[in-house]
């Protein structure tokens, strides 16, 4: 029979002297692992970025088509021919076709010069699907309308390349994540219970999450994805998909968190609250579960650029969201031939920001396991 | 017997084809074909006039002279383990003349497949009795010695060459023929590597007669005309090698009538000649290997190949082919660009990868044959399903009066003629195809032998003028005429006013799915801002459901690829006689035996749907059967015309945006012999295996 123990009066005495609690800890440790904070900050400003405001950033709307077919990149000029320093401006395209490679190509045409402006106003759109406006962070001012500044270049039907990627950044950002809140709810809720009561619980828990994990997941999105009615949008699809696929993928998880629980039950705090007459809920969800917070955390840290990777990759391998719409995975489809690589090259800047999400999340991921675990020896 | 002709392939067989015009089609429902196939073709150039044709084979009687075979097989010879060369050849060989000059022995060509089985090779090594000329202006012999016709069309003879002998040595006679027909088409027990298509039947769809009087005679008796029937066979990959080129010393030991030891299930399994090394074959290269992994196949020269050049020489010069399977395109692309293969059909992608091509040729030590097309009518074109039914899922509200009011607009020639005004082609020309070609709407392939006279060429153009002008403003009078008003969304809605949305179905149909993407993208964008028409493109690409949403009628529209270049072999783009494309179901109808078909419970459409009269699927209907019921090619061409007409009246049935695009074909640069004209979009001529590649050779 377990003995409730008092408190200690050592942690009395140290929690007293530091002053803090278990999420100033967090905090104090978090803070002093650069990385990790360098890590939340740019995560931030991605999602900020492609999430909220990518309507501002890009410079045009996202089916803003131009004659300017596979136009390479216009660089912002700040020298005119003569080398005079000039405010800054970008060249007009010209159309060159070479019939014997049967090649087109667009060179500058120095003769045509559109002055770049910041706050420049353009294509109509709604901020956060509200406010009316038609400002961009930047553009060109003439009132030739077939003038366009690409950044990054032009896509197969014109349009501006850096637009669609700050575009297809909001589905690649965000479609994984509602499937990985229910993973996490669903693993975590059911690892709990599967480790505290054990016995048939516990094996009834475990045996359906083998069942589970004996799915295989591409044939199962291919035979999906045929059953779904066609007069639902390609990206309801895609997001059904992600949620059957996180009603599939919560094993893992769930078996994690059984593990910690099967050893957080013997701990003496979980038995004095036993012996206090807690229920089990309270057991379980106040007392255990906190524990596996910091595993937890990682995980879903861990797992959501996972998540944006299967987008990209499914999409990628025709499977996931298709054109016509636009996500980093659909993006990288295009760029993805022989022919792209050498003539139009430019498609390939989908992948800078891929790599940079992954890397933050990565980032933040790293430094929150060892911040959420102050009383560990190191730092 | 009356002979209404002859055709004789001994000289003069050519001036005979070519002065009597005159063959003879038939009638015969049509064959399942195989699917479109994944990959191939091609983009857009300004037409170039197809140059240089060849002639046909013009057999002088074999010198007594002296014929000469490759050294290796020389070697043999002295060695007596294979006859002499003389022996080895048919009585009269078959002289072929060569393009450039006569060649040397050696070599070996290794080339690429995406398909696993590698048919896009067997498509040009295989030889049919009938062969399609090289320059694509008919049919001539080519295994077979000649064919006739009786006067009626009912009675077909087919001649074969005496002394002419399998790979291994065997004579071919018409004993394989009837082994084939008794033996195998008409064992119902056999369900292996034969067909029994339409065009081997009688009119109450049993099987033809089929009679072998002697050894080199093969008759096909039917109770209606069969001018049209034999010239299946010239696409002699799977209308003849696969399912009729049966050696039948060698399947006796598996066939269970002269094995007892045997089932049908090992003569299924031996009865796979591009499977299996050692198969007899009658062709320049039989396959001898095949690697355990299936990627890589080798042809070996057939040491009693049949046709010599016009010194003597026996063909083929190569001694092999190497094939080996490359299923990611941009792999066999960089593959070619690196000169890795010899010759290149059908394997280097698409029109857009000529530019690629073209700067690397010099390094890879490769030429473009430079007036290789696709032969497309369309590339792409928008099938308009004419009878579009309730089951595809395209609306919430999924019934049948939701289907007709649907199937009514699209069935309204000024609907379709609405999307066609209000397409840019130009614009879209420049998006898919770099900004290279020329702007058309839907045809057959423009290199067809129904336009070849002056007469065709009129009704070729005036067929691809058709509403193939921008004009967004009489397109929009169109629509505002059929009652379609713009509902509060700016999008204009059904005449009933409930709201509509157009859905395009696309797959990677003429073998780049980036292609269809862009242009659906580019068309959606083009109806929706010109024409107030809310589009939805649906990409079906690797869904099952791509193919069944056509044969179904469930489709709108859908992305295609359109090419052929004879009708009355591969009839569906013109004649709604199959399951398939714009008339899914009326052809059904009629391919399901017409009135007598019996419904399956629960599926109305299972029979089809009969055409209502003065539609325009039951007159093209009609224009199939006089077609098949008349004698000759020429008078068959202007059945093909009227047919034409009828779809100008009637149509567009098919939105056209671009056609007859470039294709990138390279060979090595020490590759000879080589014919610099062909169309690889159609299947049927078999290209390049109507120029008989037996002829070129590696001079190097």
């Amino acid at each position: 029979m377990a003995v409730a123990t008092a408190p200690s009066s050592v942690s009395l005495v140290k929690k007293k002297e530091l002053g803090q609690s278990y999420w100033d800890l967090v905090w104090y440790r978090f803070k002093k692992n650069r990385l990790g904070v360098l890590g939340a900050v740019l995560l931030f400003v991605l999602y900020f970025s492609f999430v909220v405001i990518p309507e501002f950033l890009a410079p045009y709307a996202l089916e803003n088509r131009s004659r300017y077919v596979e136009a390479p990149p216009t660089p912002i000029q700040f020298l005119d021919e003569e080398g005079r320093f000039q405010a800054p401006f970008v060249y007009g395209l010209e159309r060159r076709v070479d019939q014997v490679k049967r090649l087109r190509t667009w060179v500058p045409d120095t003769t045509k010069k559109y002055p770049v402006a910041l706050f420049a106003q353009g294509d109509e759109y709604m901020l956060l699907g509200l406010i009316p406006m038609n400002v961009h962070l930047f553009g060109l001012q003439t009132s030739d309308k077939d003038a366009r500044i690409f950044l990054l270049g032009a896509d197969a039907l014109g349009r501006d390349y850096l637009s669609r990627i700050l575009y297809g950044g909001r589905l690649s950002l965000m479609i994984g994540l509602l499937g990985q809140f229910l993973t996490l709810a669903l693993g975590v809720t059911l690892g709990v219970i599967s480790g505290y009561y054990g016995g048939p619980v516990d094996m009834f828990v475990q045996r359906f999450t083998e069942f589970l994990a004996a799915f295989p997941n591409i044939p199962l999105f291919m035979a999906l994805s045929a059953a779904i009615p066609a007069f639902w949008s390609p990206i309801t699809v895609y997001f059904m998909l992600t949620i059957i696929l996180a009603f599939l993928g919560w094993g893992g998880l769930a078996r994690q968190v059984r593990g910690l629980v099967l050893s957080l039950r013997e701990r003496e705090y979980a038995l004095a609250a036993k012996s206090f007459g807690a229920s089990d809920r309270r057991i379980m969800f106040r007392h255990l579960l906190p524990g596996t917070m910091s595993h937890v955390i990682v995980i879903a840290t861990l797992s959501i650029p996972g998540m944006i990777l299967a987008e990209t990759a499914l999409s990628w391998l025709g499977l996931g969201l298709r054109p016509p719409l636009t996500s980093w995975g659909t993006l990288l489809q295009d760029a993805a031939t022989v022919r792209a690589i050498r003539f139009t090259p430019w498609l390939l800047w989908v992948v800078p920001p891929i790599l940079l999400t992954i890397l933050t999340y990565n980032m933040l991921g790293d430094g929150l396991r060892d911040a959420l675990d102050p009383y560990s020896g190191r730092g | 017997m009356n002979r209404s002709k002859i055709v004789s392939l001994l000289v003069g067989a050519a001036f005979l084809l070519a002065a009597c015009g005159g063959e003879q089609p038939t009638q015969a429902p049509q064959p399942a074909q195989p699917a479109q196939p994944a990959q191939p073709q091609e983009p857009a150039a300004p037409a170039v006039k197809p140059v240089e044709a060849t002639a046909t084979p013009v057999p002088t009687p074999a010198p007594e002279a002296q014929y000469n075979e490759a050294p290796q097989l020389a070697a043999l010879v002295k060695e007596g383990k294979l006859p002499p060369v003389k022996e080895r050849l048919p009585e009269v060989p078959v002289v072929t003349p060569v393009r450039e000059a006569i060649g040397k022995y050696g070599g070996t060509i290794r080339t690429a497949s995406w398909w696993p089985g590698v048919g896009n090779v067997l498509l040009y090594i295989s030889e049919p009795p009938i062969k399609w000329k090289a320059d694509l202006t008919g049919y001539e012999p080519g295994l077979a010695e000649s064919y006739e016709w009786s006067d009626d069309g009912k009675t077909f003879t087919l001649k074969l060459r005496k002394g002419l002998k399998w790979s291994d040595g065997q004579p071919y006679t018409s004993a394989d023929w009837k082994f084939w027909w008794e033996d195998m088409v008409k064992d119902e027990n056999y369900k292996g590597s034969i067909s029994r298509p339409a065009w081997l039947r009688k009119s109450d769809g049993s099987l033809i007669d089929m009679e072998f009087p002697d050894d080199y005679t093969v008759v096909w008796k039917s109770d209606q005309p069969m001018w049209v029937n034999p010239f299946y066979m010239a696409q002699g990959f799977w209308e003849f090698a696969n399912p009729m080129m049966k050696p039948a010393h060698y399947l006796k030991q598996y066939h269970p009538k002269y094995t007892p030891t045997a089932t049908y299930d090992d003569l299924q399994k031996a009865d796979q000649w591009w499977l299996t090394p050692g198969y007899p074959c009658l062709f320049a290269w039989c396959l001898t290997e095949l690697s355990a992994d299936g990627q890589n196949y080798k042809f070996t020269r057939n040491p009693y190949y049949w046709r010599v050049d016009e010194k003597g020489n026996q063909l083929p010069y190569i001694d092999a082919i190497e094939v080996e399977l490359v299923q990611d395109e941009q792999v066999r692309i960089l593959n070619c660009t690196q000169g890795k293969y010899d010759t290149a059909f059908r394997i280097c992608g698409g029109p857009n990868e000529i530019p690629l091509l073209r700067e690397n040729a010099e390094k890879g030590g490769y030429r473009f044959l430079e007036n290789y097309k696709n032969g497309a009518g369309a590339w792409p074109g928008y099938m308009v399903n004419q009878y579009y039914v309730e089951g595809g899922k395209n609306y919430e509200e999924d019934t049948p009066e939701m289907a007709a009011e649907i199937r009514a607009l699209l069935r309204d020639k000024r609907f379709r003629r609405a999307l066609s005004y209000g397409l840019d082609r130009e614009r879209m020309i420049e998006v898919v195809w770099g900004g290279i070609g020329e702007a058309k709407g839907a045809t057959i392939s423009p290199q067809s032998w129904h336009f070849a006279s002056p007469e065709g060429q009129e009704v070729y153009k005036r067929w691809a003028a058709a509403y193939a002008e921008f004009d967004p403003d009489k397109a929009n009078a169109l629509l505002d005429e059929i009652g379609m008003k713009k509902g509060a969304d700016g999008f204009r809605t059904l005449p009933s006013g409930k709201p509509f949305e157009l859905v395009v179905d696309i797959t990677d149909w003429g073998g780049s799915l980036k292609a269809q993407v862009d242009a659906a993208a580019e068309a959606k964008a083009q109806w929706e801002a010109n024409l107030g028409i809310k589009v939805k493109v649906n990409n079906l690409q690797g869904q099952p459901e791509a193919d069944t949403r056509t044969s179904e009628g469930q489709y709108m529209l859908r992305g295609a690829h359109i090419s052929e270049i004879d009708i009355w072999t591969y009839p569906d783009w013109i004649f709604p006689i199959v399951n398939r494309y714009m008339f899914p179901l009326e052809g059904r109808w009629y391919a399901s035996g017409k009135d007598q078909c019996k419904l399956v419970e629960g599926q109305p459409y299972s029979c089809g749907v009969k055409p209502e009269p003065g539609s325009p699927a039951a007159k093209l209907q009609a224009l199939y059967e006089k077609g098949l019921n008349t004698k000759t090619i020429e008078d068959r061409h202007k059945v093909v015309w009227e047919a034409i007409d009828v779809i100008i009246e009637e149509g567009p049935f098919v939105i056209g945006v671009a056609g007859d695009q470039p294709m990138p074909i390279i060979v090595k640069n020490y590759m000879r012999n080589i014919l610099d004209y062909g169309v690889v979009g159609p299947w049927a001529p078999a290209t390049p295996g109507n120029q008989i590649p037996a002829t070129w050779w590696m001079d190097k």
